[in-house]
C-alpha cells in the first residue's frame, strides 16, 4: 500500500470537470463584459453601484474554483501528506468572508443614503451621438447583466451536484439568483423615474441583503467543512449515508463481526477511518487491505480510507 | 418564497405607478417642473462670473448663460425672477428648493456636486448649470434645451468677442 496515494477522478467525471472549468472561464469572461458595460452606465444611482459591486464580487467564486482546481489536484508530497484537496475550502472560506464584509458595507451605504434622503439625479447620457435619459441606459445594462449568469448558473448547477463540488454549487446558485438583484436595481431606477427618490436606495438595500446572504451562507458552509463535518450532498446539503453503507457492506463479509466508519470531506473527495472487528485465524494485513479496497469502491468520492482492526466497537 | 411575493408586489406597484404617471417620465419628486409652469416664473440664481454671468453695477444681467436662461424661459413660456448673489447663498437656496436653476459658469467638477446636481455639460465637456438633486423631469427639460439650442460656435464667438479668460468655479 502507498502511504501518499493520488486521487484519480473517474473518467466520466473528468469530462464533467473539464466542462465545469470551461463554463467557469465563460462566466469570468461574461462577468468582465458585464462589469465594463455597467461601469459606463453607472450614474448616481445607489442601486446601480451596488449591483455593479455585486457583479464584481461574483467573479470571486469562479476564480477561486479555477485556482483551487489547479492546486487541489496535485499529488500528496512529503510536506503535505494528505494532499492538497483542502485548498478549495480554504480559499472558499476567505472569499466568503470577503463577500460578507462587502455586503455589510453596501447595506450601510444604502441605509445611509436612505436616511440622508439623498435624491438621485439621472442626467442625459450620450449614446453613439444620441442623447437619452441615462435611466434607460442603466436598465438596458442591467438587463444584459442578468442574462449570461442566469444561463451559466443553470448549466453549472447539475455539474456541481454530479462532481460533488461545493464551490461550484455556491457559484452557480449565486449566478442563478443574480436576476433578482438585477431586477431589483431595474425597479429602483424605474422608481426614480416615477419620482420615488427612495426606490433607488431601497433597491440597493435589497441587493446588499442578497450579498450578505451569499456571504453568510458560504462562510457558514466553509466553516462547517473545515470543522470536518460529516459528508453532505453538494446540492441539497443533506447528509450522505456513506458511513452506513460502508458498515453494511463490510458486515456482509462472514469474517467481519462489527464495523464502523468515520468520514470527512476534503474538498470534493471523502476520506476517513474504518474500524472493523475481525473473526479470523488467517493473517489479517492482506485481509484488511482487501476490505479497504472494497469499502473505497462503494462511491467514487471515497479516497484513502484507513482501515483499523479493533477488539470491539463501543456505541 | 417571500422574495418572490415581494418582487410581484413591487412590479404591480410600479405598473400602477407607470400607468398613473405615463404623461411624463421621468418625474420630479418635488414637482419642480410643474411648479415652474404653474406659477409662470422661473427662479434663477445668478453668480457673477464673466463672460458666463455678468452683473453690472446697476444690477443689470448679461452674459452667455443669462442669455441661455432667457431663451429657456421663453421656451417654457414663463418669466424669470433673478436672484443675483454669491455661489454659496444661491446653491444653498437651490438645495432648499428656493431656486430652480443657478448659473455662474459652473463646471461639473464643482465640489458642490455632493449637494446639488449639475446638468449635462453643454460646452467644452465641463460647463454646466446647477439644479436641485433628483428633480429629473425639470433636468430633462433643461438638458434637452441645452443640447438642442446651444451652438458651440456661437459661444466661441461670444468668448472671442469678450476676449475674456474662460473662467470657472
Amino acid at each position: 500500500m502507498k502511504v501518499r496515494c493520488q486521487y484519480e477522478l473517474p473518467q466520466d467525471k473528468q469530462k464533467l470537470l473539464k466542462k465545469a472549468k470551461t463554463l467557469e472561464w465563460w462566466t469570468i469572461f461574461f462577468l468582465l463584459t458585464i462589469t465594463v458595460v455597467m461601469y459606463f452606465a453607472l450614474g448616481s444611482s445607489q442601486a446601480m453601484k451596488t449591483a455593479w459591486i455585486e457583479d464584481v464580487l461574483s467573479m470571486i467564486p469562479p476564480i477561486v474554483f479555477l485556482i483551487a482546481m489547479h492546486f487541489s489536484g496535485k499529488p500528496p508530497t512529503e510536506q503535505f501528506p494528505y494532499g492538497h484537496h483542502r485548498t478549495m475550502m480554504l480559499s472558499f472560506m476567505v472569499a466568503a468572508v470577503a463577500v460578507l464584509v462587502v455586503g455589510l458595507y453596501l447595506l450601510y451605504g444604502a441605509i445611509a443614503t436612505l436616511l440622508k434622503g439623498h435624491h438621485p439625479t439621472l442626467n442625459h447620457i450620450s449614446l453613439f451621438g444620441w442623447y437619452v435619459w441615462s435611466g434607460w441606459v442603466m436598465i438596458a445594462a442591467l438587463i444584459y447583466s442578468v442574462i449570461p449568469p442566469f444561463i451559466l448558473g443553470r448549466m453549472k448547477l447539475p455539474l456541481a451536484k454530479d462532481l460533488h463540488e461545493k464551490t461550484l454549487h455556491a457559484d452557480a446558485a449565486m449566478n442563478k439568483a443574480d436576476w433578482m438583484t438585477g431586477g431589483a436595481a431595474v425597479l429602483g431606477i424605474l422608481g426614480i423615474g416615477l419620482g420615488w427618490w427612495w426606490a433607488d436606495a431601497a433597491a440597493a438595500a435589497f441587493i446588499s441583503l442578497s450579498v450578505i446572504k451569499d456571504g453568510f451562507t458560504n462562510t457558514k458552509r466553509a466553516m462547517v467543512d473545515l470543522m470536518d463535518s460529516r459528508p453532505t450532498d453538494a446540492a441539497s446539503d443533506k447528509p450522505l449515508d456513506l458511513a452506513q453503507r460502508i458498515r453494511e457492506k463490510l458486515l456482509g463479509f462472514p469474517d467481519v463481526e462489527d464495523a464502523a466508519a468515520r468520514l470527512r470531506e476534503d474538498g470534493h473527495v471523502i476520506s476517513g477511518e474504518v474500524f472493523v472487528v475481525l473473526n479470523t485465524d488467517k493473517p489479517i494485513a492482506a485481509r484488511l487491505e482487501t476490505l479497504a479496497e472494497q469499502a473505497t469502491a462503494i462511491d467514487w468520492r471515497l479516497y484513502s480510507l484507513t482501515i483499523m482492526p479493533v477488539e470491539s466497537i463501543e456505541r | 418564497m417571500p422574495i418572490r411575493h415581494l418582487t410581484t408586489l413591487a412590479v404591480l406597484l410600479l405598473l400602477t405607478g407607470l400607468l398613473a404617471g405615463c404623461e411624463r417620465y421621468p418625474q420630479d419628486p418635488h414637482h419642480t417642473l410643474d411648479n415652474v409652469l404653474q406659477r409662470g416664473v422661473l427662479y434663477v440664481g445668478a453668480v457673477e462670473n464673466p463672460p458666463w454671468v455678468i452683473i453690472t453695477p446697476d444690477k443689470k444681467l448679461s452674459g452667455i448663460e443669462v442669455e441661455l436662461i432667457r431663451d429657456f424661459a421663453k421656451e417654457l413660456g414663463v418669466t424669470i425672477q433673478w436672484y443675483p448673489g454669491s455661489a454659496q447663498n444661491n446653491l444653498f437656496a437651490l438645495k432648499e428648493y428656493k431656486r430652480d436653476i443657478v448659473v455662474g459658469g459652473f463646471k461639473t467638477t464643482n465640489p458642490w456636486k455632493k449637494h446639488v446636481a449639475f446638468s449635462i455639460p453643454y460646452y467644452n465637456e465641463q460647463h454646466a448649470m446647477a439644479v436641485t438633486s433628483g428633480e429629473n423631469a425639470f433636468l430633462m427639460q433643461l438638458e434637452a434645451f441645452l443640447l438642442n439650442n446651444v451652438e458651440k460656435t456661437a459661444i466661441k464667438r461670444r468668448l472671442r468677442q469678450t476676449s475674456a479668460k474662460v473662467g470657472g468655479k
